[in-house]
């Protein structure tokens, strides 16, 4: 089943086609990642889906449901979550309340039980911190939820980026170049973080530079130049795609 | 550690109930009402600058339409004080609310201009609604509040010290529902708002309504206070409730520390007491003032009680191990 449909969607800056006519799907429990070479309209397109930009045209569903106008918080509430290219984090809070603000929306306390500390904003609180815990050792992370977010070093920063989306409890995931300044070490253990999420239920959209993550993790992968949709397929079928080639490494022959 | 706080809370309390007992001087009775009354200002604002992150400008202004909507109430139509201080802080609270939604669309330094904009508009409607408010020439004969009776023995709130003992429950319950707000999920979403709006709004935060949420509590507390301040002083004109109110106020925020709910406090009793402290300089006393404020902007940016926490947290942190040398590591 299509967890994502998007259709004919364009987006225009000035004359510029960011997004042209770019039509794909994503379906329950599979990885996707999204390639092409820099401006080619990934984040353009992961800005659409997540209501941060509006389209020009076209459609966006999401789990059935037209998602398109809607306001990124709305969106975020169904269960579609996306991270950001350059690290977003809440710096100057622990890691502990920055997954915890990752879980608001589960939170079902009113405005006066917060004001009288009810007893029942008190459970809510707490069953958040259980939850809280639970994400940050399933990210293996948990010695640092006393650590106050500006102080991680930058991949776990990347990491607790990871964990604050985890903590709306997404049902797609849309990760904005997650690997992009880890090292070898970093990048293999973020390999099996998004395995392990996608193992959980969890539907992943993938945005990413780093060839070999994407290769090896990707159920599918959808290539993007200029705007438009140029290939889709395994990553076996889009690596010998001469569409593809000549995106990434030009023309070849009469050069 | 909670249960730390809650006793520090409550010797806080009675240190504060004790205070009237040595200072028997009615000045320096009426400078702890002040201290109380600029506390509930500034904690309330400090939920607006501090946590939510935004400069507003127009916290006098909120301050002096619960003033005024209290005094009225109660010398037009004989509304009891216990009556006139909700409707006071209700009437500050639709204020908030109905100028939150264009002002709250801005953020940054355009905010702080809507506001100041906002602050100019209350306090010359103040001055001009002569018929209502009497104009510049202000308003007097604001009925003090009546005394209860407890338990068969009366509690009369028209001494110095029983209005501080009003003003001081007030300010308490404003301290309460700042500290139980901050940690709610409301209070962590100001502070997402505060330290990235776009991925507070990406973890499902409605952004909007949050900013627009501790405005009004913000200003409903401020309302509070100028309805306290109203059955105070018994007189009230523009000139409490202008500009120079909604700077100094927020002055004593950063002075005390942003971010915190202590911090405004702090900043609260050390401006309206520094002053009188200083009297001892004679003619340099507003030269050691303006001073000291440098200083401490200068040299504290996180205010008085962001470098004392700073301070504390070092001393802790020299006896667990430095980061990167964590067991496991």
């Amino acid at each position: 089943m299509d967890i994502l449909a998007v259709s004919n969607v364009s987006k225009y800056y000035g004359g510029l086609a960011a997004n042209s006519e770019v039509t794909c799907r994503i379906r329950e429990g599979e990885i996707v990642s999204l390639i092409g070479p820099n401006g080619a309209g990934k984040t353009t397109l992961f800005n659409l889906i997540s209501g941060m930009e509006k389209t020009d045209c076209g459609t966006i569903e999401y789990a059935g449901r037209d998602i398109g106008g809607m306001e990124p918080p709305e969106i975020a509430r169904l269960g579609l979550v996306r991270t950001f290219q350059q690290t977003k984090i809440f710096r100057d809070v622990k890691v502990k309340e920055a997954v915890m603000i990752g879980r608001h929306i589960h939170d079902r306390t009113g405005f006066l039980g917060a004001l009288l500390s009810s007893r029942s904003a008190r459970s809510e609180r707490r069953s958040g911190s259980e939850k809280v815990s639970e994400i940050l050792t399933f990210l293996g992370m948990s010695f640092q939820a006393e650590s106050v977010a500006r102080n991680l070093a930058y991949g776990d920063q990347k990491l607790l980026g990871i964990a604050i989306s985890l903590g709306v409890e997404p049902k797609l995931l849309l990760l904005d170049e997650p690997a992009a300044g880890l090292n070898i070490q970093e990048s293999a253990r973020l390999m099996e973080i998004i395995r392990k999420i996608r193992d959980k239920g969890i539907t992943i959209g993938l945005v990413e530079h780093n060839m070999k993550l994407v290769m090896d993790i990707s159920d599918r992968v959808l290539v993007l130049n200029y705007g438009k949709l140029i290939a889709e397929g395994t990553p076996g079928q889009v690596r010998k795609d001469p569409g593809v080639i000549e995106a990434y490494l030009g023309k070849s022959g009469n050069a | 550690m909670r249960r730390a706080g809650l006793v520090g809370a409550i010797s806080a309390t009675g240190l504060a109930l004790l205070l009237p007992l040595a200072l028997t001087q009615p000045y320096l009775q009426h400078l702890l009402v002040a201290s109380v009354i600029n506390g509930i200002l500034a904690v309330s604002l400090g939920i607006v600058i501090g946590f939510l992150g935004e400069l507003s400008l127009a916290h006098g202004a909120f301050y002096g339409i619960g003033a005024y909507t209290s005094a009225l109430l109660a010398k037009n139509f004989g509304v009891p004080f216990f009556l006139a201080l909700p409707a006071g802080t209700l009437g500050a609270a639709l204020t908030g609310f109905l100028i939150g939604i264009p002002a709250l669309r801005l953020s940054g330094h355009y905010f702080a201009i809507a506001t100041l904009g906002f602050q100019g508009i209350v306090i010359l409607l103040i001055t001009n609604l002569v018929e209502i408010t009497r104009g510049p020439m202000g308003l007097s004969g604001i009925p003090a509040p009546g005394g209860i009776n407890l338990f068969g023995g009366g509690i009369s709130f028209q001494t110095k010290t029983g209005f501080y003992c009003l003003s001081l429950a007030v300010l308490l319950v404003t301290l309460w529902f700042t500290y139980n707000l901050m940690r709610s999920k409301f209070g962590q979403g100001f502070i997402a708002i505060r330290e990235d709006p776009l991925l507070a709004a990406s973890v499902g935060i409605r952004t909007k309504r949050y900013r627009l949420l501790a405005f009004c509590v913000s200003a409903a507390f401020a309302g509070a206070a100028g309805s306290l301040y109203a059955h105070y002083t018994l007189f009230i004109s523009p000139d409490s409730f202008n500009l120079g109110e909604s700077v100094y106020i927020a002055t004593m925020v950063i002075i005390g520390g942003m971010g915190t709910i202590s911090g405004p406090l702090v900043g609260a009793v050390l401006l309206t007491t520094l002053p009188e402290m200083l009297r001892v300089a004679g003619g340099l006393q507003f030269v050691l003032y303006g001073l000291i404020a440098m200083i401490v902007v200068i040299f504290m940016p996180k205010g008085i009680v962001g470098m004392a926490a700073l301070y504390l947290r070092g001393q802790r942190d020299a006896r667990i191990p430095a980061p990167g040398t964590t067991p496991g590591e």
